[in-house]
């Protein structure tokens, strides 16, 4: 909306009407002018210099962390590492993929339809001054911020000792669901409010019902925000050690039923870093582990630009 | 708000350049790193060294390559791990003029050797066919031979051999603790599949530490647990069985860069209670 | 937008709502889930402190707040060291990330040049893309070994944990820092310039104070992103239970404590208790976090 306010006033400037091409703006600084004004002003040249600094430094650490990922985990990066069962030899992460992938399913199929639903009552049913709304909305926040292993712990200790379920895929997962809940709620909730009214209000108006008004124009419209934030949420769990390897345990085998104990890729790259005669498999596993990741963000963007509606 | 952040910020700034000019001179120069609670590697340690407390000033890391990485960066580093796990990032350190090997750890002048346990109920031995036949298994001829190659064996020249039993068993092992054992435990699980028959998806082993697989196999949670130092009374008092499996050593390990070649154990001691701080006082030039 | 649901056609919608069958359903399967959420918060809230209650009752409050041994095995818990740790290890992350990415987001925002910032963009999301267990990793193998050959000491130290943390911030810190200086409406540089103010003094005396209460916000969530951190922190922090007396020294933060022995910690024992309570605190932090950043943003509005 601003950039385009401002292309606006910049327009009658670049008018071809008026030749004005061939006129040099007042405001047209060249090089040695810069380099003038900044003699005059070190501070301001001492700060710009900062930032560039900053610039570079960032640029450079990313590179630097990448490239080094890159270089160590590549040249381990052998087809065995790939074979369907995981034995001493092959140290195959094949199974920790499949569970990272089971976990991740199943924490979402639990996580977002309650997240969405209870996002939709608050913002479509509850009124937004409702002291409940306010201490959910305020709990929410609270909890998406909680460390990860305080999750694990809770987990754990319910799960695993309580419920008495041993480590458990199921367990893993339910854990991961409560964490992501209050991410996914706060995402959708954002995006349902960003629906303008008018689309509320011109469904009444055509005489749909409150759930036809929900389903048909407002869930569509902010289903670009909503799956962003569901894809960020399954990044999280697929980035997850601490939480998941105290719940879900750290079996490297896909588990016969639920119940099982089975290690997911990021679990599977701590064991690996832990026994020293795999290093370069750990490093194998974490170039895997970065580019699933990094797919799922780019997917999380990729959706989100595609369906982003403009009201 | 901002001002007050800024106050923060300075006087944490403060006090971090404050720290660093105060230096690590009275600190000495050995840094000794040791493993977490609950590790058995860390009990057999200090019980064969006659650690009671150990130096809090000793980095704990979480894991043997967590440790071995450690020591691999730091030139004045010094550490101890399972003997089975170390490689060539690190050097092996003498000890009391006894180098750290099968054979002399058989021949008990290796000082720093600590068995391997399994712990199991045995109502759930007697109950489950499967645990019964990995325990045949484990010490037979076959199982022995494999404790061998990275370990130490002390019955294999009398361990008789392995016989398939006629129809494999189909219940179900969960197996759990030390994270030391778990490397041989997994090797010694699969060869036990394939020369049994019992499908690998049966058995389920889970490294979480010593005293884990201990609570796990006294609770039930599993049904055998490992752990890499003697069984302590207080765990065969809830009921467990407790079977060495192999022998192992503690090697004291060093960077490559020490030029240290021997340690006796009462050096040992005193680097972990910070009696000794240097490695000069040890009579060590880099 | 707030008023989504005080809208005029109110009356009519009410009505169906409360006449057709499937309306009434779906409504009670949004308020269920509603319900849900909140019972699944209430028993985490409820299930860390009525579970970390005893290791206060046994220990006491501020025993266990400000004490520093910690030595379970003598029964003796203290987690004074963990919370000066945390805090330490925090501060020096700030120190670190807080520049490095406050003046990057300025030149993200106004200096970078279209092209290259369709390359720098993807780069920043991809720090925040990576797990901590790789950042840990990374620390343990390239950063502490670095810091023993050069400065001396562990390597295993607040410095390294510090470094690795400032680096994982940086994405927050930048990303959000950098929305709210995009936010400043154009006029204010606009006018600063046309005043005679360098570009510089431009951007950091009228737009960045404008863009204050976002700035904070990231410095806030970068924070809490410091404190919460587990994995990568404790393979390189070195957890020793003592305080530190240089940065050089490693320490113990309140997650490294928690993960480094959950696993062996006897179901029922006060030493589970007094994890649980560790959790409790890290807890309460967090919670001071959030209504910091909601003092923040009530302030801004």
């Amino acid at each position: 909306m601003q950039t385009q306010s401002i292309t606006l006033g910049r327009e009658p400037e670049t008018s071809p009407e008026a030749d004005l091409s061939k006129i040099v703006p007042i405001n047209r600084q060249t090089f040695a002018d810069k380099l003038r004004a900044y003699r005059k002003k070190p501070f301001s040249m001492a700060l710009m210099l900062l930032v560039l600094l900053a610039a570079a430094i960032t640029a450079a650490i990313v590179l630097w962390i990448v490239l080094y990922t890159l270089a160590q985990g590549i040249p381990n990066l052998k087809p065995s590492l790939f074979a369907w069962t995981y034995t001493t030899e092959n140290v195959s992460l094949m199974p920790a993929l499949i569970n990272t992938l089971i976990v991740a399913g199943l924490s979402l199929l639990m996580a977002v339809p309650i997240g969405v639903f209870a996002a939709i009552f608050m913002v479509e049913y509850a009124k937004s001054t409702n002291v409940f709304v306010r201490i959910v909305r305020m709990a929410a926040e609270t909890l998406s911020g909680i460390p990860s292993i305080v999750y694990g712990l809770f987990g754990m200790i319910l799960f695993v000792r309580l419920l008495n379920w041993n480590y458990s895929l199921l367990g893993g997962a339910i854990t991961m669901a409560i964490m992501i809940l209050p991410l996914v709620m706060r995402t959708t909730e954002e995006s349902l409010k960003a629906v303008p009214d008018s689309f509320r209000e011109g469904s009444y108006a055509l005489g749909a019902g409150k759930l036809r008004t929900i389903f048909v124009i407002i869930l569509p419209s902010a289903m670009s925000g909503i799956i962003s934030g569901v894809i960020l949420a399954l990044g999280r769990v697929v980035g997850e050690t601490a939480a998941l390897m105290y719940s879900a345990g750290t079996v490297a085998r896909v588990p016969s039923s639920l119940l099982g104990n089975g290690r997911t890729l990021a679990v599977h790259m701590y064991m690996l870093a832990n026994e020293s005669f795999h290093v370069g498999e750990a490093w194998a596993t974490a170039v895997v582990l970065i580019a699933l990741v990094l797919v799922i963000n780019g997917a999380a963007e990729f959706i989100g630009n595609k369906l982003k509606k403009e009201y | 708000m901002k001002k007050i952040l800024v106050a923060i910020l300075s006087i944490a700034m403060a006090c971090g350049i404050g720290f660093a000019a105060m230096g690590c001179s009275e600190k000495g120069d050995i840094a000794k790193y040791t493993r977490e609670e609950g590790s058995g590697t860390r009990d057999a340690f200090m019980e064969l060294a006659g650690i009671e407390t150990m130096s809090d000033e000793a980095a704990v890391s979480q894991g043997t390559d967590a440790l071995m990485t450690a020591v691999a960066g730091n030139k004045k580093a010094i550490g101890y791990v399972s003997l089975g796990s170390v490689n060539s990032t690190v050097k092996k350190v003498k000890i009391e003029n006894v180098e750290a090997t099968a054979e002399n750890i058989i021949a008990g002048t290796y000082k720093l050797s600590r068995p391997f346990n399994v712990a199991y109920k045995q109502a759930t031995l007697d109950s489950n066919e499967t645990l019964q036949e990995l325990m045949e298994f484990i010490y037979s001829k076959e199982g022995q031979t494999i404790v061998s190659e990275d370990y130490v064996s002390e019955t294999l020249e009398t361990a008789p051999a392995y016989t398939v039993p006629e129809t494999a068993p189909t219940a179900s092992v969960k197996i759990s603790g030390s994270t030391s054992v778990t490397p041989l435990m997994e090797k010694l699980v699969e060869a036990f599949c394939e020369a049994s028959g019992v499908a690998a998806s049966k058995i389920e082993i889970n490294g979480n530490g010593s005293g884990a697989g201990m609570t796990d196999a006294a609770s039930g949670t599993s049904d055998l647990g490992m752990a890499s130092r003697a069984v302590k009374d207080s765990e065969l008092a809830q009921g467990l069985t407790a079977k060495e499996i192999a022998l192992d050593g503690i090697a004291i390990i060093v960077n490559t860069a020490n030029p240290v070649e021997n340690l006796t154990l009462a050096n040992l001691k005193a680097i972990y209670t910070d009696e000794v701080k240097s490695w000069s006082d040890l009579g060590v030039q880099f | 937008m707030e008023q989504a649901n005080s809208c005029g056609a109110a009356e009519a919608i009410q009505k169906k709502v409360r006449t057709d069958p499937k309306e009434l359903i779906m409504k009670v399967v949004f308020v269920i889930s509603a319900v849900v959420f909140i019972a699944a918060v209430l028993t985490i809230c409820l299930f860390i402190f009525v579970r970390a209650y005893p290791a206060f009752r046994e220990v006491g409050l501020f025993k266990f707040l400000f004490s520093s041994v910690w030595q379970p095995s003598q029964g003796k818990y203290g987690i004074g060291v963990m919370i000066v740790g945390s805090c330490y290890i925090t501060a020096g992350a700030l120190i670190i990330g807080v520049p490095i990415g406050f003046l990057t987001a300025v030149f993200m925002a106004r200096y970078c040049p279209k092209p290259l910032y369709k390359v720098m963009k993807p780069m920043t999301n991809i720090l925040a893309g990576i797990p901590s267990i790789v950042y840990g990793y990374f620390g343990l193998k390239v950063i502490v070994p670095f810091i023993s050959e050069n400065f001396g000491g562990y390597g295993n130290s607040i410095l390294a944990a510090s470094v690795v943390l400032g680096i994982m911030i940086l994405p927050t810190i930048i990303s959000v820092s950098e929305n709210a200086i995009r936010a400043v409406p154009k006029s204010y540089f606009e006018g600063a310039v046309a005043l005679g103010a360098t570009k510089e003094r431009a951007i950091f005396r009228t737009e960045v104070p404008a863009a204050k209460s976002g700035i904070m916000t990231s410095i806030i969530l970068g924070l809490g992103r410091v404190i919460g951190e587990t994995m990568a922190v404790v393979m390189i922090c070195g957890n020793q239970v003592r305080f530190p007396t240089s940065v050089l020294d490693g320490v113990r933060t309140l997650t490294a404590n928690v993960v480094l022995e959950m696993s062996y910690v006897e179901s029922g024992s006060v030493h589970e208790s007094a994890l649980i309570a560790t959790a409790a605190v890290l807890f309460v932090f967090i919670l001071i976090i959030t209504l910091l950043v909601a003092l923040i943003r009530k302030k801004a509005k």
